[in-house]
């Protein structure tokens, strides 16, 4: 595993600077050696073992989902048990909040931001909560989902939205330099792979496309993260990389952490050591939350 | 997937002429004369300090260097010594505690607050501030409200709605441009994060630094002024400057209930007042 994590002294000191050095994680030359194809094989089966073996010894029908909000946690769900649905995972009804509709509304408001359809984080993420509850008025959408959610609520309970959606459109347009990063895709879809009724989530809120010649060209991801990095932000960082990985899918091949709140990045090259402490990570933390610990 | 360059934001609105102005005590429910508290918050940008490269990373070392001496005995504590506002300034506190009026006070205040910096409307003020908890997951402080005596809840809606009054006057006109977060989390680890300072800016003005000083940081308070709340303020523009690397220009605490601002010039002894407050409160923290 190769870790150019930036220390914040390493940071340049001024924010503008720091955008420039974000973009340069995001572009510079990779080192690390790209799993192979057995590395791949090697690793789902390893993985299907672990979490068929874990099923027997705490035999349960709930399906279990494993995201890197889990992963950070380290299995601890806010009231433990099983969720709606017979799932394992954050107990009681999900409910929409304006923090909770933060990152789906402000990505939208990125992309607005960043096709010129929008002048400004603060009118992207207002235009886009009232598309939203356009689409929501009108019964399009599924039943709970953010557009049903935003129709019903009043002026006020959407500004309370806008004001979340805002500062996390603003924390991601001013990360990077949007210049030097032609093709970037932001808010790829999200990927899953499951097995032994452990469904593992892979989401990431920028995909960059590197031009590096050979067979680390690839792509490197960067995801915005809340609070400060902690012991386990590295593996929770790996899980697109995880997912690809086992799923036949293209290997990013470096994943970055940005953690708008403290001004911190984290960057890993993915090879197999890394991948490795990822699914190591998660088989953890599907066993704690199996057996409680 | 777009990918064009986001729009320049720096130049959609005319930067006022900085007009010092003494804070003067406003009759109630109407604005202090003179010029807005936006404009004597923005102030002349070509009058902004350069951002000297050192200082943020002299002010985090400082602030390690202090946790060092207690960093031997964190032993094997799971949760990390939190420094926020209850420790530098003890007392009612939305975060933590009991539910008062005082708090809920507060935080319709801090919602409505944000509703008018972004939106520049206003509807009915407690049915606005209601609605806007109700969406940030407060339904135990609706509910505190509504069950409220009557006098009691009056009392408090009232004073809900002559603060939103004089917020909607005063704070309406601020444009997208300046890019305005409202409610940003700022956050300092310390120790490999056993230490975390934690602090939350209810709003913040202005685009990322190039050299020089180029953010305000504003606190809202719905009560009167109280001497612990400069102290937090120099604590936000500390937790600023390390997180940015650029020190903000002003640090302000807003006062709706007479639309007067406390404002500070950030100075390199404002912030190593800040710094000198976290080191004297981590004891009382870390034994907590």
């Amino acid at each position: 595993m190769s870790n150019t994590g930036l220390a914040p002294t390493a940071l340049p000191p001024l924010a503008l600077r720091r955008a420039d050095a974000l973009t340069d994680v995001l572009t510079s030359p990779v080192r690390s050696v790209t799993p192979t194809g057995g590395d791949r094989r090697d690793l789902a089966r390893r993985m299907h073992s672990a979490l068929e073996g874990l099923r027997r010894e705490q035999p349960s029908r709930a399906r279990l989902t494993v995201t890197d909000y889990l992963l950070r946690a380290g299995g601890a769900m806010p009231s433990g048990g099983t969720g709606p649905s017979g799932r394992l995972g954050p107990s009681g009804p999900f409910r929409w909040s304006a923090r909770g509709a933060r990152r789906v509304v402000g990505l939208a408001a990125a992309r607005r931001c960043l096709s010129g359809a929008s002048r400004t984080p603060v009118d992207a993420a207002g235009e886009v909560i009232g598309e939203l509850a356009t689409e929501g008025e009108r019964g399009l959408g599924r039943p709970g989902s953010v557009g049903r959610w935003l129709a019903g609520l009043p002026a006020a309970g959407r500004a309370a939205v806008q004001v979340e959606a805002a500062n996390w459109c603003t924390a991601l347009s001013d990360a990077v330099d949007w210049r030097r990063l032609a093709g970037a895709e932001v808010g790829p879809p999200d990927r899953w792979w499951e097995a032994a009724g452990v469904a593992v989530r892979s989401r990431a809120d920028l995909r960059v496309p590197r031009g590096e010649p050979g067979d680390r060209a690839g792509t490197a991801l960067l995801t915005v993260v809340a609070g400060w990095p902690g012991t386990t932000s590295q593996a929770a960082l790996g899980l697109p990389a995880l997912v690809a990985a086992v799923d036949g899918g293209d290997i990013p091949a470096r994943v970055v952490g940005w953690w708008p709140e403290c001004g911190r990045a984290v960057a890993v090259d993915v090879d197999r050591g890394f991948l490795d402490v990822t699914a190591t990570a998660v088989v953890d933390t599907v066993r704690r939350v199996l057996t409680g610990g | 997937m777009p990918t064009a360059t986001l729009p320049d934001r720096r130049t959609d609105a005319p930067i006022p002429v900085d007009v010092p102005t003494p804070v003067v005590a406003s009759p109630p429910g109407r604005p202090v004369p003179g010029p807005s508290v936006i404009d004597r918050l923005r102030g002349d940008a070509s009058r902004r300090p350069v951002v000297d490269p050192g200082l943020a990373g002299g002010l985090r070392a400082w602030l390690e260097d202090g946790v060092a001496a207690i960093d031997g005995r964190l032993g094997d504590r799971v949760e990390p010594v939190v420094v926020d506002r209850r420790a530098l300034e003890p007392g009612p506190w939305s975060g933590g505690g009991p539910i008062t009026a005082t708090v809920v006070r507060g935080a319709m205040v801090g919602a409505l607050f944000g509703q008018v910096v972004l939106t520049g409307q206003l509807g009915d003020p407690v049915g606005d501030g209601l609605a806007g908890l109700d969406a940030r997951g407060r339904a135990d402080l609706v509910a505190f409200l509504r069950g409220l005596p009557g006098a009691e809840r009056r009392a408090l809606e009232q004073v809900v709605r002559r603060q939103a009054t004089m917020m909607a006057t005063q704070w309406a006109t601020v444009a997208p441009g300046w890019q305005p977060r409202v409610a940003d989390r700022l956050t300092v680890p310390l120790a490999g994060g056993r230490v975390v300072l934690r602090g939350i800016a209810d709003l913040v003005l202005g685009t990322p630094s190039d050299g020089r000083a180029s953010i305000c940081l504003v606190d809202v308070r719905s009560g009167d002024p109280q001497p612990g709340h400069r102290r937090y303020r120099g604590f936000l523009a500390l937790l600023e400057t390390v997180r940015s690397g650029a020190p903000p220009f002003r640090t302000a605490t807003y006062y709706p209930a007479s639309g007067d601002a406390q404002v500070d010039e950030v100075t390199d002894d404002l912030l190593a007042g800040a710094v000198d407050d976290v080191l004297r409160a981590l004891p009382a923290r870390e034994a907590a």
